[in-house]
C-alpha cells in the first residue's frame, strides 16, 4: 500500500525521490477528469489508472519531516516597515465611525503568509458561516471580520496572485434559522461558493433543515458536479460519500460527517429526502475506497461537535486531517493541535470570520505550515460576491415581508401599553429626551440600510435592529411594528419606543380629556421606564449591540450618547 | 399556446457506495509542474534570538497561558489573573497588544518587571448576550526577544440558567393529514429544583393544533449534559388537520426558576403533499418562481426539482403542459426512482428562451405573473400551477 510505503519509517528520501519524479515529470493535467474509468476504480471497484509512478509511495507531507512541522503565526507586531496601511474599507453604511482613527486591519492582525515560498499546495478550510453572507456593519465594515466577499478575495489572491494551487474545502455550517429567507440565502450562498470554487464541502445540520431545497444540488438535478458530500447523510439517495482530489501532484481523499448530537435535530425532518447514518459505522464504511484510493492525504471535514470530531479524529487515525466545525469562535492562531500518532485537528471558528490555511511544501525540514486567516478589511470586496448580495436583496425585496413569511408575533407588552405610535408623538411632552434622541445614530438607522450599498431595507435580518417594533433576534415584527416605510411611517429607526415599548395607552392616558385615573397613568409611566441598570441588566441594548454587530460596543461608553432622564431620581 | 404531451419513464438511481461516489480533479488551479523549493530548503524566517549576552537579558516566565473558565452565566463576568514573571538578568518590559475585541479587558498591574520579580495581567470577559463556546485572546508585548509575543487566552462556555435542547424544533415534512411529536430537554444549570410550572403556544392560529408534555428527566440523563445539574425532558406534539406550506408556532415555557429563564422555542415546520416542488428562486409558499428581469439576447432558466411521494409515485405522468405567455418553456428531465426511498425525482427546467420578445409579469399580484399549469395523472393533484416571475428586456 502506498501509504505504507510512505509511513515515517521510511527513508525519507525515497517519498521526496517519488515526489520529484512526479513533478519532473509534469503532472498539471489531472488523469482523473471526468474519466468514467477512474471514477469506478475511486470506489475501489477497480485499480484507478493512474499515470502518477504507479506503485510507487505517495508523500505524504503531514506524515514526514521533523517534529516541529507548524511553523507558527507572524508577530503582528513584526509588519513589513515598508507597508502602507490599506484604505480603511469604511462603514458599509456611511455611518458610526467619524470620530474614530482609521482602521488598520494588518497592524490589529498582523501580515499573514509571511515567509512562506509557494507550497505544493493550499488547503484552505472554513466553516460555520452561520448565514453570515457579509458581516454586519454597525461598527463600521473595516472593523467587522469575515464575509464571502472578502473570503472570495482571499481565495483569489492566493489563486491568482499568489498563483497558488488550492484546495478549499468546507466543514458547512452555510446558514441558520428557518424561514423563506433562511431559503432564500442558502441558494445564494451556495452560489458564492461555487463561484469560490469548493472542491468539498460537507453538509451542516442548519442547511439539512431544508432537504429538498439541498437536494436540487444533486448531479441529477443540475447535471453536474456537487461539491457536497457526507459519508452519513443521504439526500435523495445521490449524496457523494467521498470526493477525491487531485490537485497537481497531491492527491486528495475527502469525506465528511454529521456528528450524532447535531443529528438529532433533524430527527423529524422529511425522511422521505433525508437518511441520516451513524458517523462512525459510516466512516468505516467508506474507508476503505478512500485507502484503495491511495490517496496522499485523507481529510474528514467534521460537522460535529468539538468533542466529537476528537473522538472520531482519535478513533480514526487513517485521517491525516480532521477539521471540525465545532470548535471555539475563535480559531488556535498558533497552529493545530496534533491528536494521536499525528491527526492535525483544525477549527475554522464561527460565522465566517477565518480561513484556515495550510501549506504543504516540498520541504522536509518544515513540510507544513499554518496560517489563520482573518478576514478582515484588507481583503477588498470580490465584485462577483458583491453581484450576489445584489441579486438577494432584490429578490427580498421582490418577496416583500409576505413573500417571506414573515408574520406579526404577539408582543405580551401590548395588552398593556396598546400599539406603537412613533417617536414624534413623545416629542410634545418629552422635549429633552426627543432632543437626545434626535441628536442620536438610533434617529438615523433606517437611513442608513437605504444608503447601504446595496440597500439592506428590505432586509429582515437588517431591518430588526434598525426600526420600533421588531424582535431583535427572531427577525419578525411585534403585532403592530414596523411593517414598511410607506404602511407605518412614523416607526422607522430605532426610537423612544424600541427601548421603552409600545406608548399608546400611556399617550392616550396623559391627553387632556383622558379618562384614565392617576393611577393607571402612574401605572403606564412606570411600565415605560428604563433604567440604566435595566438597560444593561436586561440586556436592552445588547440585544442589536451584540458582539457579531456591534463589538466595540463597550456599555458605559455609549449609554451617556443616549441618556436622557424624565425626572430627579433618574428614570 | 403550446402543449406537451409527457410521459415519464421512472429510472432507478441506485445508493450504493460506488454510484455515490466521485472522483473530481482541481481544475482551477492546476500545478504547473514546478517543484517549487524542491533541492532548496525553505528558509522560514524566525524571531531573532537575544543580545550577545544572553544571561543579561530579560526571560518572560508565565505561570499558564490559557484558563477555562468553565460554564458562565450570560449575565455574568469573570476574570483571570494570568502570572508573569522575569527570571531574566535585565529588566522586562510589558505592554498591551491586540485583544480579540473590546469585550475583552485585560490589564497590566505593572509595566516593567525588574528580575526575579512577578505581576499579573488580567483578563476579564462578559458575554453581553453571547451564548456558546468562546476563546478571546490578548497579546502581551515583551523586551524578550526570545518571545516578543505572549499570547494569552481565556475559554469557556456560555449558557443561559436554564436552556431548551434544541433550541428550535424542525418537524419538516409532516404529510398531509398526518402527526408527528419531537422530542425537547430542558436542562438547569443552578444547583434548584427545575419544575415546568405551565406553557403556551404563542400563535394563536395554529395553537390548537399543538400539545405538549413534560416529565422529570432521569439523573442519569441529565448528568450526561455538560454542566447540567437538573432536567425536564418533554414532548411537542403536532396534531392532524394543519393546511399544506409551512407553518411557525413558538412555545413559551414557565419554569421553577423565575420570569427570567422564561424560555422560547420556535416550532418550524412543513406539511408537504404527494407532488412539492424545490429550487433556487423558487417561492413554495406563494407558488411563484421569480427569474427576473431577462436580457434577450442571454436568456434566462432555472431547475427546479419535482418530488413526487406517497402510493401513486410509480406511475405519475405530466401529462400536458401550458404556458402563459408561451414564450416560457419546461422540459421536464428524466425521472427518477430512488432505492429504499419512497420517491421519484423529476428535474424541472423553466426557460426564457434567447430572443424572446419584450415582455414584462412582475407583477405584485398572481395575476400580473406568468403561469405555467402542468396537468398530471395524480389523483389528488391534478393540476400544478407555477407563477413565474419576470421580464424581458432589449
Amino acid at each position: 500500500m502506498p501509504r505504507k510505503l510512505c509511513s515515517p519509517r521510511m527513508p525519507e528520501g525515497l517519498c521526496a525521490a517519488a515526489l520529484l519524479a512526479v513533478l519532473a515529470a509534469g503532472c498539471s493535467t489531472s488523469v482523473f477528469s471526468g474519466d468514467p474509468a477512474a471514477e469506478e476504480s475511486a470506489s475501489g471497484r477497480n485499480p484507478p489508472a493512474l499515470t502518477l509512478d504507479a506503485g510507487e509511495p505517495r508523500k505524504n507531507p503531514l506524515r514526514e519531516g521533523t517534529a516541529e512541522p507548524i511553523q507558527k503565526r507572524p508577530d503582528p507586531g513584526k509588519a513589513d516597515p515598508g507597508r502602507k496601511a490599506p484604505a480603511a474599507e469604511g462603514s458599509k453604511t456611511g455611518q458610526g465611525t467619524s470620530d474614530r482613527p482609521p482602521f488598520d486591519p494588518i497592524q490589529a492582525n498582523g501580515e499573514f503568509f509571511v515567509g512562506w515560498p509557494k507550497p505544493t499546495l493550499a488547503l484552505v478550510f472554513t466553516g460555520c458561516t452561520d448565514g453570515y453572507f457579509e458581516p454586519c456593519g454597525c461598527a463600521g465594515l473595516d472593523r467587522m471580520k469575515g464575509g464571502l466577499s472578502r473570503r472570495h478575495t482571499m481565495l483569489e489572491e492566493l489563486r491568482r496572485q499568489r498563483g497558488w494551487p488550492v484546495v478549499a474545502l468546507d466543514v458547512g455550517g452555510i446558514v441558520k434559522g428557518w424561514s423563506p429567507q433562511a431559503v432564500i440565502k442558502l441558494h445564494n450562498m451556495v452560489m458564492a461558493m461555487r463561484k469560490m470554487g469548493y472542491d468539498a464541502i460537507g453538509l451542516g445540520k442548519n442547511e439539512l433543515k431544508f432537504p429538498g431545497d439541498m437536494a436540487t444540488y444533486a448531479p441529477s438535478v443540475r447535471g453536474n458536479e456537487s461539491p457536497f458530500v457526507s459519508a452519513n447523510v443521504d439526500l435523495i439517495g445521490q449524496t457523494a460519500k467521498m470526493r477525491i482530489l487531485q490537485a497537481g501532484a497531491v492527491r486528495l481523499g475527502v469525506t465528511s460527517v454529521l456528528g450524532k448530537k447535531y443529528a438529532v435535530e433533524l430527527d423529524n425532518v422529511d425522511p422521505v429526502l433525508l437518511k441520516v447514518t451513524d458517523a462512525e459505522q459510516a466512516i468505516r464504511k467508506v474507508l476503505p475506497a478512500l485507502q484503495k484510493a491511495r490517496c496522499s492525504l485523507l481529510i474528514l471535514l467534521s460537522h460535529a461537535t468539538r468533542e466529537e470530531s476528537i473522538e472520531l479524529a482519535r478513533k480514526f487515525p487513517e485521517f491525516d486531517l480532521v477539521a471540525t466545525s465545532g470548535g471555539y469562535a475563535e480559531p488556535p492562531a498558533d497552529g493545530p493541535r496534533i491528536l494521536g500518532p499525528k491527526t492535525q485537528f483544525i477549527e475554522v471558528g464561527e460565522k465566517g470570520e477565518y480561513a484556515i490555511v495550510l501549506g504543504l511544501f516540498d520541504d522536509p525540514k518544515q513540510p507544513v505550515r499554518y496560517q489563520r486567516v482573518i478576514l478582515d478589511s484588507r481583503y477588498k470586496s470580490s465584485p462577483d460576491i458583491v453581484a450576489l448580495m445584489e441579486s438577494y436583496q432584490n429578490r427580498l425585496k421582490d418577496e416583500g415581508l409576505e413573500g417571506l413569511g414573515v408574520r406579526p408575533m404577539p408582543n405580551s407588552r401590548t395588552e398593556l401599553l396598546g400599539k406603537y405610535v412613533g417617536s414624534a408623538k413623545c416629542e410634545s411632552c418629552h422635549e429633552e429626551s426627543y432632543r437626545v434622541w434626535r441628536k442620536s445614530g438610533h434617529a438615523r438607522a433606517y437611513e442608513t440600510l437605504v444608503k447601504a450599498a446595496p440597500p439592506r431595507n428590505y432586509d429582515p435580518e437588517c431591518i430588526s435592529c434598525h426600526v420600533i417594533g421588531w424582535h431583535p433576534t427572531e427577525y419578525r415584527p411585534y403585532a403592530g411594528g414596523f411593517w414598511s416605510k410607506e404602511k407605518t411611517p412614523l416607526l422607522v429607526d430605532v426610537g423612544c419606543e424600541s427601548c421603552h415599548g409600545p406608548g399608546e395607552a400611556h399617550c392616550d392616558a396623559e391627553m387632556p380629556g383622558s379618562k384614565a385615573d392617576k393611577a393607571l397613568q402612574e401605572k403606564l409611566q412606570k411600565a415605560l421606564v428604563v433604567t440604566k441598570a435595566d438597560a444593561e441588566k436586561r440586556f436592552l441594548c445588547v440585544s442589536c449591540h451584540d458582539l457579531d454587530n456591534s463589538p466595540d460596543f463597550d456599555f458605559p461608553t455609549y449609554w451617556p450618547k443616549v441618556e436622557h432622564y424624565e425626572n430627579k431620581d433618574g428614570e | 399556446m403550446k402543449t406537451w404531451l409527457l410521459t415519464l419513464l421512472s429510472v432507478v438511481v441506485g445508493t450504493g457506495l460506488g454510484v455515490a461516489t466521485a472522483v473530481y480533479s482541481v481544475r482551477r488551479a492546476p500545478w504547473d509542474g514546478t517543484p517549487n523549493g524542491a533541492g532548496s530548503p525553505v528558509s522560514v524566517s524566525k524571531p531573532a534570538v537575544g543580545p550577545d549576552e544572553p544571561e543579561k537579558r530579560p526571560i518572560v516566565v508565565v505561570d499558564q497561558e490559557s484558563y477555562d473558565f468553565g460554564v458562565m452565566d450570560g449575565g455574568g463576568k469573570q476574570s483571570h489573573e494570568f502570572r508573569f514573571t522575569n527570571k531574566g538578568q535585565s529588566k522586562l518590559t510589558l505592554a498591551k497588544g491586540e485583544a480579540t475585541c473590546r469585550c475583552t479587558k485585560f490589564e497590566l498591574e505593572k509595566a516593567e518587571l525588574e528580575p526575579g520579580e512577578s505581576a499579573n495581567v488580567t483578563m476579564e470577559w462578559a458575554p453581553k448576550g453571547f451564548r456558546g463556546s468562546f476563546r478571546q485572546t490578548a497579546n502581551v508585548m515583551t523586551n524578550d526577544q526570545r518571545r516578543p509575543r505572549v499570547m494569552l487566552a481565556i475559554v469557556g462556555r456560555v449558557t443561559n440558567i436554564v436552556k431548551a435542547d434544541p433550541n428550535d424544533i424542525i418537524l419538516n415534512g409532516v404529510p398531509a393529514g398526518g402527526s408527528k411529536t419531537a422530542a425537547l430537554r430542558v436542562f438547569a444549570y443552578a444547583p434548584k429544583p427545575l419544575k415546568i410550572l405551565g406553557y403556551d403556544f404563542l400563535e394563536p392560529e395554529t395553537a390548537k393544533f399543538f400539545a405538549a408534555k413534560f416529565e422529570a428527566m432521569p439523573e442519569a440523563q441529565w448528568k450526561g449534559e455538560q454542566d447540567a445539574q437538573g432536567g425536564v425532558v418533554g414532548e411537542i406534539a403536532l396534531k392532524p388537520g394543519l393546511p399544506l406550506g409551512s407553518f411557525r408556532q413558538t412555545i413559551r415555557i414557565k419554569t421553577s426558576y423565575g420570569d427570567a429563564a422564561e424560555i422560547e422555542v420556535a416550532i418550524n415546520g412543513t406539511v408537504v403533499g404527494d407532488i412539492s416542488l424545490f429550487g433556487p428562486d423558487w417561492n413554495a409558499e406563494r407558488g411563484v418562481l421569480t427569474i427576473g428581469t431577462v436580457n434577450a439576447s442571454e436568456g434566462a432558466e432555472r431547475t427546479l426539482l419535482l418530488i413526487v411521494r406517497g402510493d401513486y409515485r410509480k406511475g405519475v405522468k405530466l401529462e400536458e403542459i401550458r404556458s402563459d405567455p408561451d414564450l416560457l418553456q419546461v422540459e421536464v428531465g428524466q425521472p427518477q426512482e430512488v432505492e429504499e426511498r419512497p420517491l421519484v425525482q423529476v428535474p424541472l427546467t423553466i426557460r426564457v428562451p434567447k430572443g424572446s420578445p419584450p415582455a414584462s409579469y412582475l407583477g405584485s399580484d398572481l395575476a400580473g405573473l406568468g403561469r405555467i399549469t402542468i396537468k398530471t395523472n395524480h389523483p389528488k393533484v391534478p393540476e400544478l400551477i407555477i407563477y413565474v416571475r419576470f421580464a424581458v428586456q432589449g
